[in-house]
């Protein structure tokens, strides 16, 4: 493994350390008493005290936050203040249709966009190219609850071909699953390949305008070989970067989704673990979204070894 | 072939950039080119010197520039009717250009072994293995140490001497015909440049290549041209074989250039001075009435603002855009005047 890999690799740590903390100390920045926050308006100073108690919060901010993190890493999130139900099984419960929405947004969305961004830039200033432009505004301006209604009205009220709202697990069949999965991810590929399909267009713009593309032509190369072989393995470092950065963006798409098709995901689990104060269950959904996150931008890192050999020395 | 027909042949090249080609970097260029020989293009830096290579090649961006001509054959070919795809076939292997600029040339996502196959490969039907050998072959050829093991190696990890090596390797695997070397050299040291230039003439000597050398450097030029051709503010001002050009220069700026180089002025070692041209190229939209040089021609008569001047034959080969060609009385009095 080369020097670039490993480095990047350690640097994961001190970031997870830094999060951990941020999402510890989350409870303790607000103004007042956390364990009157949690218990509520209505609570009595008894319910308050076993609050306290059962999250530790009588202790020393130290030792709390010891204890906090030896928990964290057994994987013990602790439990929902509501339904006492452990928080790491309340996520796992959730986390299935969340990943399936955003794994197939991202497919979705990467297999259109850059085709299109590419064909755009080849015909920069023709009518297609134009065309793209346009759908990118439209794609990125349009909120997600807008595009996922007329969607669902088109497509499941009027054609009945598709499901309304709800999803179907994997364990129903692979069939069942992706088309109740269809229109909430095509909902949210329109914000996301809006993104890929413009930054793609200006990279690949810029990479034709390059020298080293002249050269290729002065070879012989036809303009296949030119986009496939010299143009495309140009433009993997931003395009990943792009894909990379905004996965946080696509997370936040994935909240509003699931509320506008009623999908039992990762965001209403969030959602309803902030309006009704469930500490521990935000802080395990934080800690979880970060954690994807981490991954996404790590491996988005180690893919540039993979695009330019000036990384990997 | 060679009786009736030059191998390259231009009439009257015209480049325009910019909407409707209004930008017109180049006018009117007209030249010759026989197999086996090498011309050199001299002129000063935006004198439309890569504009008129790139022309040859077919190689502006598409739809960025308007290329027309009366007459642009190469080996019996049009090349103005060409398609895209035709010039494809031929770029790489009749024709070949070194580029002016080595250090973004070359693909940095690419080894050096990829992208000279490639250029063998894209012409002629070779295994991998073959192709290997052959390109081993070729980079020993322009010198480059330890070739084998750079084979896997990316651009960026090569000098800025190694790399223009390597586009002048990646020109020249397939044996090409016309070889259009733009400023090959002036990266490059002057060991090194005195070794490429060498391989350019073996090359040269042992496929009959034509060579068209584009260099600000008259040494160079003194040391490789046949025929020289010198471009002033987008047009060849003067054409003619090397012995001509500098024994005889005959319009304004060819001898202001020559002059510019202490060492090339005709019999007049002696004095030891360099003398810059005053002034600067005028942009295309500022062109001045009459010669284009007018304005900083040591020689201009009254006449001169008011005639764009024709080609005029001063020898046998010998052309020049000058309505005044400068003969010898008329030089030496000049010369008496700047030094008083
Ligand atoms: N793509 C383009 N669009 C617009 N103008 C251009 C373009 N390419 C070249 N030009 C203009 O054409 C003129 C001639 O440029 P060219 O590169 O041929 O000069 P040159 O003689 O090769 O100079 P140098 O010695 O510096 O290489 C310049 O003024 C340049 O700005
Ligand atoms: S035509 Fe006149 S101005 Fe132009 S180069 Fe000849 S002498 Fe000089
Ligand atoms: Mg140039």
């Amino acid at each position: 493994m080369s020097n670039f890999v490993v480095r990047r690799l350690l640097s994961v740590i001190p970031i997870a350390l830094i999060v951990l903390v941020t999402v510890f100390l989350l409870l303790h920045i607000g103004p007042g008493d956390p364990a009157a926050l949690i218990a509520g308006e209505n609570a009595t100073p008894a319910q308050i005290e076993q609050i306290r108690e059962r999250l530790f919060l009588d202790r020393p901010l130290l030792e709390q936050l010891f204890l906090y993190l030896s928990h964290v890493v057994q994987l013990d999130l602790g439990q929902s203040v509501y339904s006492g139900l452990p928080v790491l099984s309340l996520i796992a419960q959730r986390i299935e249709p969340t990943a399936v929405l955003a794994v197939s947004t991202l497919l979705l969305s990467v297999l259109i966009a850059v085709p299109m961004g590419v064909w755009a830039a080849w015909r920069a200033g023709s009518t297609v190219d134009t065309a793209l432009i346009v759908a990118s505004v439209l794609g990125f301006s349009v909120p997600v609850f807008v595009i996922g209604y007329v969607l669902v009205d088109v497509f499941a009220l009027r054609a009945g071909w598709l499901p309304v709202q709800g999803y179907k697990p994997l364990s129903s069949g692979l069939w069942n699953c992706f088309r109740s999965i269809i229109l909430p991810s095509v909902t949210l590929s329109f914000l996301f390949s809006a993104l890929v399909a413009r930054i793609t267009r200006a990279t690949m713009i810029e990479v034709l305008a390059e020298d080293y593309i002249r050269t290729a032509r002065a070879k012989g190369a036809g303009n296949r070989r030119i986009l496939v072989v010299h143009a495309l393995k140009n433009i993997g470092v931003p395009v990943v970067t792009v894909v990379g950065t905004s996965f946080a963006a696509l997370l936040g798409g994935v909240v509003i989704t699931e509320s506008v098709f009623n999908i039992p995901g990762m965001g209403r689990l969030t959602v309803d673990a902030i309006l009704t104060r469930d500490y521990p269950v935000v802080q395990g959904v934080l800690i979880v979204f970060s954690f994807v996150l981490i991954t996404v931008n790590l491996l988005v890192d180690l893919s540039y070894a993979l695009f330019d050999p000036r990384v990997r020395q | 072939m060679t009786a009736q027909q030059p191998f390259l042949s231009l009439r009257n090249l015209s480049v325009g950039f910019g909407p409707q080609g209004a930008i017109r970097a180049v006018r009117d260029v007209s030249f010759d080119l026989e197999a086996g020989k090498t011309l050199c293009l001299v002129g000063e830096s935006g004198s439309g010197k890569s504009v008129t290579a790139t022309s040859i090649m077919g190689l502006h961006k598409p739809g960025s520039a308007v290329v027309t001509a009366d007459r642009l054959r190469l080996d019996g070919r049009d090349l103005l009717s060409c398609d895209e795809a035709q010039l494809s076939g031929l770029r790489g292997s009749l024709m070949a250009m070194i580029f002016q600029d080595p250090m973004s040339s070359l693909n940095p996502a690419l080894t050096i072994g990829f992208q000279l196959r490639e250029a063998l490969q894209l012409h002629e039907k070779v295994s991998r293995k073959a192709a290997d050998a052959r390109v081993l072959e070729i980079l020993q050829w322009v010198r480059i140490p330890d070739a084998a093991r750079r084979m896997n190696a990316y651009p960026h990890q090569l000098s800025g001497g190694m790399r223009q090596r390597i586009m002048i390797a990646m020109a020249l695997i397939c044996r090409p015909r016309l070889l259009i070397a733009d400023e090959p050299t002036t990266a490059l040291d002057v060991t090194v440049q005195a070794q490429i230039l060498w391989l350019l003439s073996e090359l040269q000597r042992e496929f009959g290549t034509a060579i068209i050398f584009i260099t600000h450097d008259l040494g160079v030029v003194a040391e490789i041209a046949d025929d020289v051709a010198v471009m002033y503010a987008g047009t060849l001002v003067e054409r003619g074989s090397v012995h001509d050009i500098f024994e005889r220069p005959s319009h304004g700026y060819t001898a202001g250039l020559l002059r510019a180089t202490a060492e090339f002025v005709p019999g007049e070692e002696s004095l030891g001075r360099l003398e810059e041209i005053p002034g600067n190229v005028p942009s295309f939209s500022m062109l001045p009435k009459g010669c284009s040089f007018v304005d900083r021609c040591r020689f201009a008569a009254p006449s001169c603002h008011e005639r764009t001047p024709d080609w005029r034959q001063v020898a046998e080969g010998h052309d020049t855009r000058c309505d005044q060609p400068i003969d010898d009385a008329r030089a030496a009095s000049a010369l008496r005047e700047t030094m008083i």
